[in-house]
């Protein structure tokens, strides 16, 4: 079982998504996205109900942004929604895969985009349109069925041979559906419904020699797909680029206003800004589109964590994944995000979610603790340390000091006994003379009080998280005032450019406390190694205590 | 002149040598000469002591001279604590010029540390302070050119935010690019950098040469 009683890895291992992954869509700007998207379809479908599909109906939508966002996420979760699966047809084509790109090749990946469902009951609904015809006794219908004399006498009926027809058991006769569609439907609309008839809806390019070919057909395509299916027909070209062919192609897409079919583009900055150096033509269009999706913000923290957290939600149990236990989790991916910028994408961090829930599972942890996150760390990004660090603090051991520092007082304690520590331990190595002893009273303010090599006596205050120059004017008054020292150093995390001519303020960040507080923990259980020797004192010099 | 006045300027007129108890009591016939003298020692004006078998009174000035002058053993004593006296006194004044010579070194030396101290400080100060306002000024410009050149959905190329830039501030490449990763890491979240184009800033090993305001 998988942490949080998990069945199952909800996370993905391959690095990029999959029909079956973009089942889970979390994050507020990629759901807003998705709405913004189903809000086109919604708003053209309306418009669309109850009259024939023209080139009126015709909606771009472009989706840029960085890769890693999670935009081919977007487009194929779009794709396998249910609640679309009634009201449109789906193409998703990956730009990427296809080389050598012409109109032929990427015609042939438009028609591969669809689904076999698609095709089955487009099937359906022709097969079901010409037993309609049949049984009201038109002949060339008749024909298509190769409905004859024996099987009226061996009790077969249109029904029957309709759902041989679509079970493969029975080739229809598509050779007089010319002249029986000739009125309602156009020649290039009754060779796709042969196409489809026949089986070969996706193989079948003879006739379609031409860009113009090509776009009457994708045009057919989408008006019987309202005809038949009352679908509108989405087609989505994900990695679009400024590759020469692929910019001809759907310029002439655009320009044919392809009746009741939403056109959507996604594509990186970078391409956008291509395309306009290739192409001002298509670049014209594509700021002319109906929607743009922007998915900004999409590697903020806020984003990043709700989609991790929706893997989760999503095949998990609320009780057993609860309130608490996703606060804790937040936590533990905050300090990766925050002290990795690498991992500042989903991707990255869908990654280690992925190594982390299989190192805990192994182990039998029930959540994803900082074990796992420092062993994914280690095994999967080797060379990976935090940056800033002196100490070289294990990751594990960074992301417990981080969370427990969220309490001011605790923190600035923890400090404090860090610095005594280190002091004391420098005077163990001969860098520093032995601390004073001091009593309450004098102690006020001050921390501790030792005599560098040069015989200097130093005062230390340790100021975290305070009013800086309230806490220094106090500290720098109550040293003046209470004992002699020749130097007074303030430790503080409160970043501060005035000037204060009472003392020497030594700015520590997140990650020196958190490598005092490491320090301080081994120093306390005798585990300073010789490495760590070395880097205490690097630490303390660092700091200006020696 | 009272009595008591009149006894006491007998007794020092009689110097070292002192005056005799008896023939005080003889020349000043008071009451209670006794319980005068008394009271005269215990202020300490006169000393009383026996010498050839007889009480003598000396004026507190006279009476360590007499000592002097009638016992060899404590003119000793006194002369050996005398001469302690005076190297006591070379000693002190001596350490006493050392102390005020080192104190004075000590004052001078932390005086001129501490000034060294806060002009360190000053300048580590103002340096910070510089380079926060020299970031300040940069992220107004950088934010403008951002704005000026960015296509419909705000994104825009480094390099044409450089060209403008390093233009205005007569700043190397690197130094425009050391400036905006300082500006895009201080400002995380109001910056959005995308993969590509043909220099930038380099994360992941991925070269970023677009950016946006967010």
């Amino acid at each position: 079982v998988y942490p949080y009683n998990l069945q199952q890895n909800p996370y993905p291992s391959s690095p990029t998504p999959t029909i079956a992954d973009a089942k889970i869509l979390g994050g507020k700007r990629h759901n807003d996205a998705k709405v913004a998207v189903l809000s086109c379809i919604e708003d053209l479908y309306q418009k669309m109900t109850g009259v024939a599909a023209t080139d009126k109906d015709f909606r771009l939508v472009t989706v840029i942004q960085d890769v890693g966002s999670g935009k081919t996420h977007l487009s194929l979760h779009i794709r396998g929604l249910k609640e679309l699966s009634s009201n449109t047809v789906i193409s998703y084509v990956d730009l990427s895969q296809i080389s050598p790109r012409d109109i032929h090749s990427l015609y042939r990946a438009m028609l591969a985009g669809f689904t076999d469902g698609y095709i089955r009951e487009f099937k359906e609904s022709v097969v079901y349109f010409l037993k309609d015809k049949a049984e009201q006794n038109i002949k060339k219908a008749n024909k298509v069925f190769r409905f004859g004399i024996f099987d009226s006498i061996r009790g077969k009926n249109l029904a029957t041979k309709a759902q041989e027809i679509l079970s493969d058991k029975l080739t229809p006769n598509c050779s007089d559906i010319q002249t029986l569609l000739s009125g309602e439907f156009s020649t290039t609309e009754i060779s796709i419904i042969k196409l489809i008839l026949e089986g070969n809806f996706r193989q079948e390019l003879q006739g379609a020699s031409t860009l113009e070919d090509i776009i009457r057909r994708i045009a057919a395509i989408a008006t019987l797909n309202w005809k038949f299916l009352k679908k509108l027909t989405i087609l989505q070209l994900d990695e679009f680029d400024s590759d020469k062919k692929s910019l001809d192609f759907i310029k002439a897409v655009v320009n044919a206003h392809l009746p009741s079919t939403v056109l959507m583009l996604v594509m990186t900055p970078s391409s956008y800004e291509e395309i306009r150096k290739e192409n001002p033509s298509v670049f014209d269009r594509l700021e002319k589109a109906n929607y743009k999706i922007d998915l900004a913000g999409s590697n903020t923290l806020e984003e990043v964590l709700d989609i991790l957290l929706e893997y989760i939600r999503y095949f998990g149990d609320e009780k057993i994944f609860t309130v608490d236990e996703e606060k804790d989790l937040r936590a533990k991916i905050k300090v990766i995000y925050d002290e990795f910028q690498d991992f500042r994408n989903i991707r990255s961090m869908i990654n280690i979610l992925y190594h982390a829930m299989e190192d805990a599972k192994k182990r039998g942890a029930r959540t994803i603790d900082e074990q796992a996150i420092d062993n994914t760390i280690r095994n999967a990004y080797p060379g990976l340390r935090i940056q800033g660090s002196i100490m070289g603090v294990p990751l594990s051991d960074f992301i417990k000091i981080h969370r427990s520092s969220t309490d001011d007082r605790r923190l600035e304690s923890d400090v404090r006994d860090a610095v005594i520590n280190l002091v004391s331990y420098a005077y163990e190595n001969g860098s520093v003379a032995r601390l004073e002893e001091t009593n309450e009273k004098e102690r006020s303010g001050i921390d501790l009080i030792y005599n560098d090599q040069t015989g200097t006596k130093v005062a230390v205050a340790v100021v975290i998280n305070k009013d800086p120059i309230k806490s220094f004017d106090q500290i720098s008054d109550r040293i003046k005032s209470t004992i002699s020292a020749d130097k007074l150093i303030i430790l503080t995390n409160t970043h501060t450019y005035d000037s204060t001519n009472k003392a020497s303020v030594v700015n520590i960040d997140n990650r020196k406390m958190i490598d005092l507080i490491y320090f301080s923990s081994k120093y306390r259980n005798n585990e300073i190694m010789r490495d760590d020797s070395q880097r205490a004192l690097m630490l303390a010099k660092s700091i200006r205590l020696c | 002149m009272s009595a008591e006045e009149k006894l006491t300027q007998r007794i020092i007129l009689s110097g070292s040598v002192g005056v005799k108890k008896t023939d005080l009591r003889k020349q000043f016939v008071v009451e209670d000469i006794d319980r005068t003298l008394e009271d005269l020692v215990t202020r300490g004006d006169i000393c009383i002591d026996k010498k050839a078998g007889a009480y003598y009174c000396w004026h507190r000035e006279y009476y360590l001279q007499s000592l002097l002058n009638s016992d060899a053993k404590f003119r000793l004593i006194y002369q050996s604590i005398k001469s302690l006296e005076q190297s006591i006194n070379k000693t002190s004044d001596a350490l006493a010029k050392t102390l005020e010579s080192s104190t004075s070194d000590i004052i001078s030396g932390l005086s001129e540390l501490n000034k060294e101290t806060i002009e360190a400080c000053n300048l580590e100060n103002g340096l910070s302070a510089g380079f926060t306002t020299q970031l300040e000024q940069f992220k107004m410009d950088f934010d403008g050119s951002v704005s000026n050149y960015a296509n419909s959905i705000g994104w825009v190329e480094f390099a044409k935010v450089r060209n403008e830039l390093c233009a205005k501030y007569n700043i190397s490449h690197e130094e425009f690019y050391r400036l905006a990763e300082e500006l895009v890491s201080k400002y995380d979240k109001k910056y959005e950098l995308s993969t590509g184009g043909y220099e930038g800033i380099t994360i992941r090993g991925l070269l970023h040469g677009f950016v946006r305001c967010v």
